[in-house]
């Protein structure tokens, strides 16, 4: 994870337009906020070490 | 039927003709339409379907048809399918649907057994909530304080049942939504073992971790519940090919020989939390605590696969109808479309990881002991509440408990206590390893031998 906040307001405009998504002015601060929270949470997950081998579990039995 | 009576002593008397499910099921809509108002719990009453399958019960048992869960009326949080009935999922969208044409699975495997479906209850939009304050429907109240949350998101299927208007209710636990509302609601909830119980018929949230399950008064009432649920359906492509393994018979065996620890580190909470834990720790006789690999990663990893898999399964809905989205979880969603693939990749990864360090932790334990929530009820409104010193967000935090669990499908039950003193309960989890629901329930069931755990109607809720 970079150090340095990233510009949210530009993340969610270009994702806007990639996904063709409805992201007016009001909804932009909550997006925003989640967007945080989200990157706060990937980055503890980027703090435990994965071998090669980890295998993605798409489908998933327990 | 008085509204706390059991799952087993209403299939009890129905079976050996001392009452009739027709009049079970006309006490329990009769209290329905006197008690829903207040309660905000059921949004689709299926009075004339109830009555009819009633009356089929009543004409099974004078044939001398044994049905183990002989007029036991039950609700179903309103994203199971009910014929005729639009499958609104908590959300203003869906109810634009077209009828539902069959039953969900486990709707039929419960009136396979006897049972009565009465309706469908509120519930947070789209599952994606913890407080059970729906934008559309209003809020399901907590029975025990009209003022608090029930949790979420099977906000209503907590009220109904712990205001006695069904002794059981059906439910979805993707992330905590069965273990959050039995602890504030004060109900014993089962979320069974990731592909234990069919989801046919039951409007998805995250596929990967979306589990079904009961909310009851009693472990009793929940196994036997449970029993009646099992089987293999091809149509649920995650469901396992197990045998049915039924419990009920099982639940009196006592915690004797059960191997039991308390989760520790990132599950240490509050004063109010520690107290319901170390009560449960001490009546199942151990002084054991282990601290859980990874817990704060799993619970990371689970926040981000639920973002970008219900945002994606949301996608179409928001490009054509954002506006008609409750706006707080519009804003995750949309969020959710947006994250990186790597991220959500490597909770993927790691779940594969977290899954394989868990099943080690089970080689030495046959259940944990973990809070349920990290508080009780908060009231309706509250927005953000004191979670270990900080002040954080209510809605995604009420879970942050139960997310570890489900996140890698393992079995839990929620127990409620009543700590001295308190008007609303305070949940904890039993986990066991995948498919040994019968190592927690039975767990379950010497706490509540013991007094420990108890689900008693809500006080303004016993009118007989």
């Amino acid at each position: 994870m970079a150090d340095d906040e990233p510009d949210y307001a530009q993340w969610i405009a270009v994702m806007t337009t990639l996904l063709d998504l409805p992201t007016p002015e009001p909804y932009r601060p909550g997006i925003a906020a989640n967007l945080k929270t989200a990157a706060k949470m990937a980055a503890l997950l980027e703090a435990v070490e994965l071998e090669d081998d980890a295998e993605a579990a798409p489908v998933y039995r327990a | 039927m008085k509204a706390n009576s059991s799952v087993a002593e209403i299939a009890r008397t129905v079976q050996s003709g001392t009452t009739s499910a027709g009049s079970v099921v006309e006490a329990s809509l009769a209290r329905i339409a006197a008690r829903n108002g207040v309660l905000g719990a059921f949004t689709d009453v299926v009075a004339e379907r109830a009555i009819a399958r009633a009356s089929a019960v009543d004409a099974q048992i004078r044939a001398g048809t044994k049905l183990p869960l002989a007029g036991v009326p039950f609700a179903v949080k309103n994203l199971f399918d009910l014929k005729g009935v639009v499958t609104r999922a908590g959300s203003k969208i869906n109810r634009d649907n077209a009828p539902a044409t069959g039953d969900a699975a486990l709707v039929e495997r419960l009136e396979a057994a006897g049972a009565v479906c009465v309706g469908a209850v509120n519930m947070g939009e789209y599952a994606y909530d913890f407080t059970g304050e729906n934008a559309h429907d209003g809020p399901s109240r907590n029975p025990h304080n009209l003022d608090h949350m029930t949790g979420g998101s099977s906000g209503g299927s907590g009220a109904a049942v712990a205001a006695g208007l069904v002794p059981i209710s059906l439910a979805s636990d993707t992330n905590g939504s069965i273990r959050v509302p039995a602890s504030l609601c004060g109900l014993f909830g089962l979320k069974p073992t990731y592909g234990r119980l069919s989801r046919h018929g039951a409007f998805p949230f995250v596929a990967a971790l979306d589990h079904l399950g009961p909310l009851a008064r009693s472990v009793e009432d929940l196994a036997l519940t449970y029993d009646a649920l099992q089987g293999y359906d091809e149509r649920d492509p995650a469901q396992a090919k197990r045998p049915v393994e039924a419990v009920s018979a099982r639940l009196d065996r006592g915690a004797a020989g059960l191997r039991v620890a308390v989760a520790d580190g990132f599950f240490a909470a509050g004063p109010d939390v520690r107290e319901a834990v170390s009560t449960v720790a001490q009546a199942l006789e151990t002084t054991r605590s282990i601290a859980l690999p990874h817990a704060t990663a799993a619970r990371a990893a689970a926040f981000l696969i639920t973002m970008a898999q219900g945002g994606n399964l949301h996608l179409e809905r928001l490009r054509q109808r954002a506006g008609d989205f409750d706006p707080e979880v519009r804003d995750r969603l949309l969020a959710g479309n947006m994250l990186p693939a790597s991220w959500v990749e490597r909770a993927q990864r790691f779940r594969r990881v977290f899954r394989e360090e868990m099943l080690r932790v089970f080689d030495g334990i046959d259940v944990i002991i973990a809070p349920a929530t990290p508080m009780r009820a908060p009231r309706l409104g509250q927005k953000t509440a004191m979670f270990g010193g900080v002040e954080m967000p209510v809605r995604p935090n009420l879970g942050m408990f139960t997310q570890p669990f489900s996140f890698i499908g393992l079995p839990v039950v929620a127990v409620p206590l009543w700590l001295g003193g308190a008007s609303l309960p305070i949940g904890v989890q039993l986990i066991a390893a995948p498919w040994r629901e019968d190592n927690a329930l039975r767990a379950a069931r010497q706490l509540e031998k013991l007094g420990v755990a108890s689900a008693p109607v809500a006080a303004g809720f016993i009118d007989d």
